[in-house]
């Protein structure tokens, strides 16, 4: 069982929830994984698909300054989830000490980024991206991150991401893919998106060929392992070069939980 | 001395407790959680002769202690299995039943026919999915339609052959009859309960096949009612299935007469269900200073 250290409504609707782990709970986490959260006994049956906001471990100190190696660290589990349904309606009612029961981490999480690295993030889509900002930075501290984040009525944790970025670029009522143009992306950027369907889909339309592409999708889930196939579905990956920029080819399907939730955008010529 | 050894159509297993199709993959995604031979046996995702892709669309809606599906069989063939999938579990030290779904008559017969080349200790035909358009339930709804395709399956079939029967059936009685009279050597039940949803803020349907199947606790005072009935009227072992979660709702099964009993939706609740289940029974038998198969089918009257 993991313990809730805090979980707070940080705008409408929006919580951040940090959790001590347990001795029997997986950490070290890559970015883009998620873990399935329960903190009710019976009903509702489902557990509750949720990405990685953030990790942390830490060691306690001894006297001269050198840490305790000798104790294993405590280590901090957070998620910053949007109150949707009966299960985020539980999650947001739990209060600090209360117990978690989480699985995981499941998923493939988001590649290992070679070249710099341009993050869009719509809504609670930012949720995977801020410790897969904080994980390039910690081991790229040359190279580039410009981040994109688009709101529909209210900005959160756009601090967290201005301690890392080079640029950012922050749109709450508009389209934050308006904000970004092919002409800023460095040739052969990586960028990664997650955000509403509608907003990954322009990313992946309007960034240039060159650029690989990243979008991490969300389903309902039941097993979150690849056993109930509750969360496959049909989405557009693949793009053809044309005269006018890149047009999608036809939907292919992908199992969100174990073939994803990070899918890469595939470009023919 | 394993007290909850059980003997199911010649083979011998070390629990009664079977994962049930759908609900388990292919075995090897839950070996993550737990060494999967401690199971008594799991049986694979349905399989049709060809791939499908599933339904699209939502494919899970929750209700108040069940859940909706309407996954559609999405599957990767048999070919995929035979070729891909089972050198990869047939070392498994646990009982594996491959599903097997179609959507007429010859695409059955085919994929059965296929499975023979597979060493498997039993199959189970699935008569009872209510979430494909073509098939499925179709065959399980009629005890005639029912008894037919069990007849053609058994003489073609090499592995005894587990009939999976619907709770929607009009007559559950008379289909179980009729496929134990057409060589079925086992009966399973029960498949999901047609069920509905609609989302009354879009005012839309919620499944793009409309009705879609119920599973979860909420359907097992059901499921204990027809294994019931079907014990009573069979004589061929049944294994008992429909919301079980503990250790004392697959007691009941069995003491209403299932030989073995199959976990499903609670197994993702708690990926560890089974596993409590197995220790809970094993605990109950030594307390009680008795083997499960003492208890099977020994439900006293009111």
């Amino acid at each position: 069982m993991a313990l809730i250290t805090r979980n707070e409504e940080i705008a409408d609707g929006i919580f951040l929830m940090q959790t001590m782990l347990g001795d029997e709970e997986t950490g070290h986490p890559d970015p883009g994984q998620f873990y399935m959260l329960r903190g009710w006994d019976q009903y509702p049956l489902l557990s509750r698909p949720v990405s990685v906001f953030d990790y942390e471990e830490f060691y306690d100190y001894l006297p001269n300054g050198e840490k305790d190696l000798s104790k294993s660290p405590r280590r901090y589990l957070s998620f910053l989830y949007q109150v949707i349904g009966e299960g985020t309606m539980l999650l947001s009612e739990l209060s600090e000490d209360s117990e978690l029961t989480l699985e995981g981490p499941f998923g493939n999480g988001f590649p290992e980024v070679d070249n710099h690295l341009t993050i869009v993030g719509g809504g609670i889509g930012v949720a995977p991206l801020y410790y897969l900002a904080k994980q390039y930075r910690k081991d790229h501290r040359e190279r580039k991150l410009n981040v994109y984040l688009g709101f529909s009525s209210e900005a959160y944790v756009v601090n967290l991401f201005e301690e890392l970025a080079d640029t950012i670029a922050v749109d709450v009522g508009g389209i934050i893919t308006h904000k970004m143009k092919p002409e800023d992306l460095n040739e052969k950027d990586t960028v990664i998106c997650c955000g509403p369907q509608i907003m990954m889909d322009a990313v992946m339309k309007l960034v240039p060929a060159d650029s690989t592409v990243y979008c991490s999708l969300e389903a309902r889930m039941a097993c979150g392992v690849g056993a109930c196939l509750g969360c496959s579905k049909q989405t557009v990956l693949n793009y053809q070069k044309t005269e006018n920029g890149l047009e999608p080819l036809p939907k292919v399907q992908v199992k969100v939980c174990t073939d994803g939730p990070v899918f890469k955008r595939e470009v023919s010529e | 001395m394993n007290r909850l050894e059980t003997s199911f159509l010649g083979t011998v297993m070390k629990n009664p407790v079977v994962m049930a199709s759908g609900t388990f993959g292919f075995g090897k995604e839950y070996e993550r959680f737990y060494d999967v031979s401690r199971l008594g046996g799991f049986c694979t995702k349905g399989m049709t002769l060809e791939a499908r892709p599933g339904n699209q669309g939502i494919r899970l809606w929750e209700t108040p202690s069940g859940l909706l599906n309407s996954v559609g069989l999405e599957n990767p063939g048999v070919d995929y299995f035979i070729d891909t999938i089972w050198p990869t579990i047939q070392d498994l030290d646990t009982l594996i039943i491959p599903n097997i779904g179609g959507s007429d008559e010859a695409s059955y017969l085919k994929a059965v026919e296929k499975i023979n080349q597979v060493d498997v200790k039993m199959i189970e035909l699935n008569i009872s999915c209510p979430n494909v358009k073509c098939g499925g339930m179709a065959f399980g709804m009629q005890a005639d339609l029912a008894a037919d395709l069990t007849k053609k399956v058994k003489e073609i079939s090499e592995h005894p052959v587990i009939v999976k029967l619907s709770p929607n059936a009009p007559d559950l009685g008379g289909v179980a009859k009729a496929v134990e009279e057409a060589g079925a050597d086992a009966i399973s039940l029960i498949n999901t309960v047609q069920g509905m949803a609609i989302d009354w803020r879009t005012r839309k349907i919620v499944f793009e096949n409309t009705y879609a199947g119920l599973s979860g606790p909420c359907v097992k005072p059901i499921a204990l009612r027809m294994v019931h009935q079907v014990c009573q009227q069979v004589d061929v072992p049944v294994m008992g299935l429909g919301g079980i979660s503990t250790f004392s709702d697959a007691l009941e099964f069995i003491l209403a007469g299932a030989t073995c009993v199959q976990v499903g939706t609670a197994g993702f609740a708690d990926p560890y269900t089974p596993l409590s289940i197995i220790d809970g029974l094993e605990a109950y038998c030594k307390e009680q200073d008795i083997c499960l198969s003492e208890l099977r089918g020994s439900v006293k009257l009111a």
